[in-house]
C-alpha cells in the first residue's frame, strides 16, 4: 500500500519521468551589500541609548539553483553578514563586538506545472522565500511577519523576512493561479521566536481586477499545532509565579503576570496562550492603469495597503480590544519618471498598548537563553505570551528611572502608534543597486555589549513620533 | 578563474552539472586553507597570567572565502564575497585544557567600484564598501603601519598571513584612486571595525610612484580616527575609572584606566590643566584623589586618535642587471617601510616620537622558482611600552597596559614643576622594555598545479594568541617578547 502511495505521488509529480542525461542546469546568483546608517534620535533610552548612534553592516551570499528537467527545480545557498553592534552608551561602546552571522539563503525543492515563467500549479517545501505582500518595502506583511500574543510588529531597514532572495519559510506552500485568481496554502515552521519548532497554517488568496487592482486576503492558523503544548500555552503548568503574585494582597497591572490571570469580577481564570488566528486583507491599485499613463517608471503612481487582525479572540484584561490588534498599513510610490525605481512612502498605524519588547519572549537574535534575567522579580522562566511591565525593568526597581504617566509609558504606549519610512531605490545596469531610507519604524538595534546579551537587541527603538534614523546601502548582485 | 557558460565552479556544484549561461561574465575567486602551527618558545609567562603560558602551544584555524566579480557594462564592477574562518583559542596553562571556544571571524566583501579615465594614461576610480587595500604587496609578514594598528597605545600588528596581506576585505568605506602613468593615489575613507572603539572614521592618503625602472617610492598619512562615532570613546578624558570590563589582565581599579599618571611632566602637552587641588589633596576633575603610591600626581588626558605617517621604498635589481638564471619574478627584491604611530607626544608612555617608528626591512632571496618567494623581514620598533592593547578594547583606551610590579616611584632630590614639589619620580623595574624591539619572520611559499599553495613561516613577529578558556576574546597581548622566543606556522591552501 505504501509503496503504491508513493508510486502515485513520484508519478503526480514527474520523479519517476525518463530525464535526459545532462538534464539538470544549474544558475548561480549572488549578492552583496554594504549599509550604513544613524540612528538620529530615540526618546526612549530605558535600556539603551541609542542616540546619536552609527549603524553598520557589511554581508553577501550565493544561491545556486538548480533546474531539474522541466518540472523541478532546487534551489541551495548561504550567506553571512558581520554583525556590528550598536555602541549605546559610551560604557557600552568600549566593550561591543562584532561577529559573523550566517544563514541559509535557501534550501527548496519546487515543482512546477505549466512552466517554470508562469506556473499554474506549483509544490515548494524546504526553506524558502514567500513573499505574499511584494509592494512591502519596510511596513507590513505582518500575517506571515510576528507573533500574535502580544502582536508585537517587527521589521526594520531591509528585513530579511520580505526579502525575496532569502528564505523566511521552513516548511511548504502549495500555490495555484487560474487566470487572475491565485492562491495559496503555507505550513510554516516557527523559527525566529520562541518557543520555536511550532507549526503554522495560512492560506492567501488573490485577485487581480481591470488589469490595476489587485486585492487579496489571508487567514494564519498560528502556531495552531504546537510543538510542546506545555510552552506554547504554558498557563496550563507555569502558574506559580503569577499565582504568587494574585495572592499577595496586592494590586497589579496584568501586565506584571506571565501566563494566567484572575478576573477580578468573575473570577475566572484567564489563560494566556501564543497560539491565534490572524486575518489579512490587501489592496494593490496601479493609478498609471487608471489615468492611462503611460510615460512613468513600472512601479510610480502605485498605492497599496494591507491591514491584519493580530488575534481575531478577545480574552483577558491584556488582550480586550481587537481595535488595538489592527495594524493598517497604506503606502504610495511616488513618480519619479524612471530617475528612481522606487520612491516609496508607507505610514502605518498600530494602536496596540504595550511596548514593543519582545524581551518575555525571548533574545532576539541573540545566543543568549535567559529571559529578562535581570528582571529582578517574577522571570519568566518560559517565554510568555504578555506584553513587558514595569516589573521587567530593573532599572526601575531602585526608582532612578520613572516614565510611569508620561508618553513612554511602558504600560500605556500612545506615542508610537503611528510609523513612517521614505524608501529610495536605484538601480544601475541591472547589476548594482543604491538604497536610501529614512523611518521611524520597527527597528530593534544589535545588542551593545556582544551577542550574549540580554538588555538589546529586544526591544524596539522608535517610541515616539520625534524618534527616526536613515540607512544607505549599496550593494552588487547577480 | 573565468567562468564562461560552460565552465563549472568547482567549489558550489558539481563537475558534472552545466551552468546555463548567464548575462554577463563573472569571474569567481575562491580559497579554502587549513593552517597550523606551534609557539615554540614564549618568553612572557608572567604578564600573561594567571593563564596564558603559550609555550608548545599548537595552534591551527582553517577557512575559506568565495567572491564572485562582475564587470558590469565599460566602468562598472562589482564584487561579493563571503567566508569565516573558524580559529581555536590557545590551551594556555593545563587548567584551561578542557574548555573549548571555536569562534568565527567573517570575511565579507562587498564592493561597488566605478571607474573613469581621464585621457590616455589617466585614470579616477571610485570604489564604495567592503573591500580590500594593500599599499604594499610586497609585505607578507611585518609592515604596513599605516592601514594596520593603532597609533595610540601605538599597536603594531603582523603574524603569519593576517587578512591584510591576502585578497580580504580590511577597508569598510570608501576609496578614490586616481593613476597617472607611473603615479597612483589613493584618499581612502575606513571605519574602523577591527579595534575598539568601532566605527570612528579615519581618512588616509596614500601615494605610490615609480622613481625610475627598479624603484618605486611610497607614502602616506592617515588620520586614524579622525572623525569618532563618540567623542568621549576615542578620547575619554578620565571618564573610564572604575568601569566595568572584560579584562581579567587589568585590575578593576587600574589606576591609570584611560590616562596616565605624571610627575614629571615637561612633555607633556595635556596636562590636566582642570586639576584643582583642594585641601586635602583631592583632585576635582575625579571622583579620587590621583596618587601613585602616596604621591598626588597630576592626570594627563589623551586620545586614540593620532596621525600616523609612512613612508616606502622597493628596490628590484634585476630590472637593471637582468635575471640571474631562472629566477622569480619577486627574487633579489628589496623592500623597506618606516612609519610615525602618532605624530603627537602623549604624556609619559608617548613622550619620544622616534620610540614610535616601526621600520621593516624586507628581502626576497632567489629561490629559482623552487619557492614563489622566500623572504627575510626585519624590523626595529623601539617602544618602551608593553605591546598590548587590552586597555584600548577595554576601556577605549590610549593607554598602554603596564605590567604590575614593573614601575614604581621612588624617593629623589626634590623636583618643582609647575608650582609643585615632587619629590618621588617614576621609574621602571624588573621588565626590559627593549626586550621586544627586534622583530624578524622567514616566509617562505609555492603555488603548484596553479591551484594550491603550500607557505611556512618561521617568526619571532607581533603575533597575538587568541584567548584562552571559554572566552573568544584574544589577549591582545603579543605572544613574543624577547628574542629568544619564536613560532612556526604552515598552510595549505587550496584557490582558483
Amino acid at each position: 500500500m505504501r509503496a503504491a502511495l508513493l508510486f502515485l505521488a513520484a508519478s503526480i509529480f514527474g520523479i519517476n519521468r525518463p530525464h535526459a542525461a545532462g538534464d539538470v542546469k544549474i544558475k548561480l546568483h549572488g549578492q552583496g551589500w554594504t549599509d550604513i546608517g544613524r540612528i538620529i534620535h530615540v526618546t526612549d533610552t530605558l535600556v539603551n541609548n541609542v542616540n546619536g548612534n552609527w549603524q553598520q553592516s557589511a554581508g553577501a551570499q550565493f544561491t545556486a539553483k538548480a533546474s531539474i528537467g522541466e518540472d523541478w527545480v532546487g534551489a541551495f545557498g548561504f550567506g553571512g553578514y558581520q554583525v556590528n553592534s550598536s555602541l549605546g552608551q559610551a560604557g557600552d561602546a568600549r566593550l561591543v563586538r562584532s561577529a559573523l552571522q550566517n544563514f541559509i539563503t535557501e534550501s527548496r525543492m519546487t515543482y512546477f506545472r505549466g512552466g517554470q515563467e508562469d506556473p499554474w500549479f506549483t509544490v515548494t517545501f524546504g526553506n524558502f522565500p514567500f513573499i505574499y505582500n511584494k509592494d512591502t518595502k519596510n511596513l507590513g506583511s505582518y500575517l506571515l511577519r510576528g507573533p500574535v500574543y502580544p502582536g508585537f510588529l517587527t521589521g526594520g531597514f531591509k528585513d530579511f523576512l520580505i526579502d525575496s532572495t532569502k528564505g523566511n519559510v521552513l516548511g511548504l506552500n502549495i500555490h495555484q493561479a487560474i487566470g487572475n485568481f491565485s492562491h495559496d496554502l503555507v505550513f510554516a515552521n516557527e523559527r525566529e521566536l520562541p518557543p520555536t519548532g511550532d507549526w503554522s497554517a495560512a492560506y492567501l488568496a488573490r485577485y487581480k481586477a481591470f488589469g490595476a487592482l489587485e486585492f487579496g486576503g489571508g487567514i494564519n492558523f498560528y502556531r495552531i499545532l504546537p510543538n510542546n503544548e506545555d510552552l506554547t500555552t504554558p498557563s496550563k503548568r507555569f502558574y506559580a509565579s503569577d499565582s504568587s503574585l494574585i495572592h499577595d494582597g496586592k494590586s497589579h497591572h496584568p501586565y506584571d503576570y506571565q501566563y494566567i490571570e484572575v478576573d477580578t469580577v468573575t473570577h475566572d481564570t484567564v489563560f494566556y496562550t501564543h497560539q491565534g488566528v490572524k486575518l489579512m486583507g490587501l489592496f494593490s491599485l496601479d493609478l498609471k492603469s487608471v489615468f492611462g499613463i503611460s510615460s512613468m517608471g513600472a512601479n510610480d503612481l502605485k498605492l497599496y495597503g494591507e491591514a491584519a487582525v493580530l488575534g481575531v479572540r478577545n480574552y483577558g484584561s491584556v488582550y480586550n480590544n481587537i481595535k488595538e490588534r489592527i495594524p493598517w498599513t497604506l503606502g504610495f510610490n511616488f513618480p519619479t519618471w524612471g530617475l528612481l525605481d522606487f520612491l516609496s512612502v508607507e505610514v502605518e498605524y498600530y494602536g496596540a498598548r504595550y511596548r514593543n519588547d519582545l524581551g518575555k519572549l525571548g533574545n532576539f537574535n541573540t545566543l543568549g537563553g535567559g529571559i529578562f534575567l535581570y528582571a529582578p522579580n517574577n522571570p519568566a522562566p518560559i517565554p510568555s505570551p504578555v506584553p513587558v511591565s514595569y516589573r521587567n525593568y530593573k532599572i526601575l526597581e531602585d526608582g532612578t528611572v520613572s516614565v510611569q504617566g508620561t508618553n513612554l509609558d511602558v504600560q500605556n504606549m500612545i506615542q508610537d502608534d503611528w510609523k513612517w519610512s521614505v524608501y529610495l531605490e536605484r538601480n544601475v545596469l541591472e547589476h548594482i543597486r543604491f538604497i536610501g531610507q529614512v523611518a521611524n519604524d520597527h527597528y530593534r538595534p544589535r545588542p551593545t555589549a556582544g551577542l550574549i546579551q540580554e538588555s538589546g537587541g529586544n526591544a524596539e527603538a522608535f517610541s515616539s513620533l520625534k524618534d527616526w534614523y536613515w540607512m544607505f546601502r549599496v550593494g552588487y548582485y547577480f | 578563474m573565468r567562468l564562461t557558460a560552460n565552465i563549472v565552479p568547482a567549489v558550489a556544484i558539481s563537475a558534472s552539472l552545466v551552468i546555463q549561461a548567464q548575462e554577463m561574465t563573472v569571474t569567481y575567486k575562491g580559497s579554502g586553507w587549513i593552517q597550523f602551527g606551534r609557539i615554540e618558545h614564549s618568553s612572557d609567562t608572567v604578564s600573561n597570567q594567571p593563564d596564558n603560558n603559550f609555550n608548545g602551544n599548537w595552534i591551527q584555524s582553517t577557512g575559506g572565502q568565495i567572491t564572485a566579480i562582475a564587470k558590469i557594462g565599460d566602468s562598472w564592477e562589482g564584487g561579493v564575497g563571503v567566508g569565516a574562518i573558524q580559529t581555536h583559542s590557545a590551551r594556555g596553562a593545563f587548567f584551561v585544557a578542557n574548555q573549548w571556544a571555536p569562534f568565527w571571524a567573517p570575511l565579507i566583501e562587498a564592493r561597488v567600484t566605478h571607474t573613469r579615465t581621464l585621457g590616455d594614461a589617466m585614470k579616477l576610480q571610485f570604489t564604495l564598501g567592503n573591500f580590500p587595500y594593500n599599499y604594499n604587496p610586497d609585505v607578507k609578514n611585518l609592515g604596513l603601519y599605516l592601514i594596520r594598528g593603532q597609533a595610540y597605545p601605538g599597536t603594531v600588528i603582523s603574524g603569519f598571513e593576517t587578512k591584510h596581506v591576502l585578497p580580504i576585505a580590511s577597508i569598510y568605506g570608501g576609496m578614490i584612486r586616481f593613476q597617472a602613468g607611473k603615479f597612483q593615489n589613493d584618499i581612502l575613507l575606513n571605519s574602523e571595525t577591527e579595534a575598539k572603539p568601532l566605527f570612528d572614521f579615519s581618512l588616509a592618503d596614500v601615494m605610490n610612484f615609480q622613481v625610475m625602472p627598479g624603484v618605486q617610492f611610497g607614502a602616506g598619512v592617515n588620520f586614524y580616527r579622525l572623525f569618532p562615532q563618540i567623542r568621549s570613546v576615542t578620547s575619554p578624558g578620565t571618564s573610564c575609572y572604575s568601569e566595568g570590563h572584560f579584562y581579567h589582565q587589568v585590575p578593576d581599579d587600574d589606576p591609570e584606566a584611560c590616562y596616565s599618571l605624571d610627575t614629571l611632566s615637561k612633555e607633556v602637552l595635556k596636562v590636566d590643566t582642570a586639576v584643582v587641588y583642594s585641601a586635602d589633596g583631592r583632585d576635582s576633575g575625579l571622583a579620587f584623589t590621583p596618587t601613585y603610591g602616596n604621591v598626588v600626581v597630576d592626570t594627563v588626558t589623551g586620545s586614540m586618535a593620532g596621525t600616523k605617517v609612512m613612508a616606502r621604498l622597493r628596490v628590484d635589481p634585476k630590472v637593471w642587471f637582468g635575471s640571474i638564471g631562472s629566477m622569480g619574478k619577486d627574487d633579489l627584491v628589496l623592500y623597506s617601510e618606516a612609519a610615525i604611530l602618532g605624530v603627537e607626544n602623549q604624556g609619559k608612555y608617548f613622550k619620544d616620537i622616534t620610540r614610535r617608528i616601526p621600520i621593516m626591512v624586507g628581502f626576497n632571496f632567489p629561490a629559482f622558482n623552487y619557492l614563489d618567494k622566500l623572504s627575510l623581514e626585519v624590523e626595529y620598533y623601539g617602544s618602551m611600552n608593553y605591546s598590548d592593547y587590552g586597555k584600548a578594547e577595554s576601556f577605549g583606551s590610549w593607554v598602554p597596559r603596564s605590567v604590575p610590579g614593573t614601575e614604581r616611584f621612588e624617593a629623589t632630590s626634590p623636583v618643582v614643576y609647575q608650582g609643585r614639589t615632587y619629590t618621588k619620580v617614576q621609574t621602571a623595574h624588573g621588565l626590559d622594555y627593549a626586550r621586544d624591539n627586534w622583530k624578524w619572520s622567514l616566509y617562505g611559499t609555492k603555488v603548484i598545479m596553479s591551484h594550491l599553495r603550500l607557505a611556512a613561516q618561521i617568526a619571532n613577529d607581533h603575533y597575538r594568541n587568541n584567548g584562552t578558556g571559554s572566552t573568544s576574546y584574544p589577549t591582545w597581548a603579543e605572544a613574543l617578547t624577547t628574542p629568544k622566543d619564536w613560532y612556526w606556522m604552515c598552510k595549505l591552501a587550496y584557490f582558483f
